[in-house]
């Protein structure tokens, strides 16, 4: 199948990019100025991270609303807003994880509440809530439905939660922090692997999401197939003794 | 649809009349709420004080919760849920009408809740048309996501340990907008608060509509 | 270099490759038990679409992480 050719290739490529920016990030770029500890070397992975968390959000959001439209209903738009959400969570937690990691040489703290981070930290328990809903069992049109009523309300919440939290931290501390580094000059080999980075993470994500959509197909029709039998079954006993 | 919304918050509020759910519980819990946090922050007034509206902006919070979580329990008893469907009401009556029950419980609880917190924490109701205004534009918010996620918990029955994990995370913008309104009010600056409250307003407007737009779908399943 | 970026990229790489390989693990998985109840059911099962490219596929995309 092409399909699952590109996938794969999509796998390779993004196998490959991953660890490039691994390699280029860690030994080949220089250290900036400014950077105490050559901290500016989670600048390569740290905003790839975001971005691909909320492309995955807003994919998943897309997905539920292709669900919700009467007329492009279809199971399939619900499992990819799964897929997408779960792994939107996967990258926020890593977000997150290095975010604190870049704060603690930084200001000495694990936790600021910078209005990005905290926002971050917000959307993780906002999805991770999602995640848990999805879980709950029940008639997978019912489930796909709530779900995608509840992927609504969560990314309707994103630009609130942001603006109110900007606006919170901007009334009482003068000096935001300065957060993805965005004075530093980035320029040569940093850029050129921040972008790798970019893609290559994209990638990642792609072919992840893609592998979490036909897992939950395949759960999916397992259940069925499970239901099928168990009726046979049923019907093998209700014939039996007749 | 505004006569189906009448209705049935008429409806709730007459069982809430009946049974006194939420003046015999969520009351006393909200009050319990405050003291505890007074317990937790120590007796110093001058610690309290400042703390006054997020403390009790939090303890609305919470017993938003379980208010709707009473809301929809008075559903599910006797297969209420499905005679509410086969009403033939307007699915956004009836989002409208238990969202206005939940907002009219709470203003009452909010009310006796500020009492509390002027008596016990010391703080000054300054401001009152800004803290007022501010209640009401905060709990029309919060009742509107609070029934939208009760209606997609309800029925499940791990209903109540996930109704918590979806409300407050969404819940957060109002808490932060409500507190802040509320501290620019009680410092004796009430205009200070007026850009918050435009924020409460327009979380309010979006998940009115929102409740407004998908209660039928969520109505339909079960 | 400090222990903080060492840290960092660990725990992303680490977390992407444990997250990949429980997709790439339940997939098949999936696909096996699937294949197992299509040939012990009476009726030929109707998930052909999804597991036909069960076999050449899974494994490989398996050595791609490795």
């Amino acid at each position: 199948m092409t399909g699952s050719k590109v996938l794969k290739a999509t796998g390779i490529l993004a196998l490959v990019g991953v660890a490039a920016t691994a390699w280029l990030g860690l030994w080949v770029t220089p250290d900036a100025v400014g950077f105490p500890h050559g901290l500016v070397r989670l600048l390569y992975i740290h905003p790839p991270m975001a971005w691909v968390a909320f492309v995955a959000y807003g994919m998943a959001f897309l997905s539920s609303m292709l669900y919700l439209w009467p007329r492009t209903r279809h199971i399939r738009f619900d499992r990819m807003a799964g897929a997408s959400a779960e792994v939107g969570v996967v990258f926020t937690g890593l977000t997150l994880a290095t975010g604190s990691i870049w704060g603690r040489p930084t200001w000495g703290v694990w936790w600021t509440w910078d209005p990005l981070l905290t926002t971050t930290a917000l959307l993780f328990v906002l999805y991770l809530g999602y995640l848990a809903l999805r879980r709950v069992p029940g008639d997978p049109e019912v489930v796909a439905r709530r779900s995608a009523i509840a992927a609504l309300i969560a990314f309707v919440d994103v630009p609130v939660v942001y603006f109110s939290v900007s606006w919170w931290r901007s009334l009482h501390q003068a000096p935001t922090i300065d957060f993805t580094g965005r004075h530093l000059y980035v320029h040569g080999s940093m850029a050129w692997t921040l972008l790798l980075g970019f893609v290559s993470f994209t990638l990642a994500y792609a072919w992840l999401t893609a592998h979490r959509y036909r897992l939950a197909g395949l759960q999916d029709s397992e259940a069925d197939e499970g239901l099928r039998y168990a009726l046979d079954e049923r019907r093998a006993e209700g014939l039996g003794p007749a | 649809m505004l006569r189906d919304a009448w209705l049935v918050a008429g409806k709730d509020l007459r069982i809430e009349a009946r049974s006194r759910v939420a003046l015999n519980q969520v009351v006393p819990f909200a009050a319990a709420v405050i003291l505890l946090f007074g317990l937790a922050l120590g007796p110093d007034r001058s610690v309290l004080a400042p703390a006054s509206a997020g403390l009790f902006w939090i303890a609305v919070l919470l017993s938003c919760l379980l208010a709707t979580q009473r809301s929809f329990a008075v559903e599910s008893a006797d297969g209420a849920r499905d005679g509410l469907r086969l009403s033939g009401l307007d699915p956004a009556g009836i989002f409208l009408g238990k969202a206005g029950a939940v907002v009219a419980e709470l203003l009452v609880l909010e009310a006796l809740l500020a009492l509390g917190v002027a008596v016990l924490y010391g703080a000054h109701l300054t401001g009152g048309l800004v803290l007022a205004a501010v209640c009401v534009t905060a709990t029309v918010g919060l009742a509107a996501v609070g029934i939208i996620y009760g209606a997609v918990a309800s029925g499940l029955r791990v209903k109540e340990t996930l109704l918590p994990l979806l409300f407050l995370p969404v819940a957060a913008p109002v808490l932060l907008a409500a507190t802040k309104a509320w501290d620019e009010a009680l410092a004796g600056t009430p205009s200070g608060g007026l850009g918050w409250l435009s924020l409460l307003a327009v979380f309010a407007v979006v998940y009115v509509t929102i409740g407004i737009v998908a209660f039928g779908p969520l109505l339909e399943e079960s | 270099m400090s222990g903080y970026i060492e840290a960092g990229y660990t725990i992303v790489l680490a977390t992407l490759a444990t997250y990949s390989i429980s997709v790439l693990v339940r997939e098949k998985a999936a696909r096996r038990r699937l294949s197992v109840s299509a040939a012990l059911g009476a009726e030929p099962a109707t998930v052909s679409p999804v597991a036909g490219d069960a076999p050449s596929d899974a494994p490989a995309d398996e050595g791609v992480l490795q």
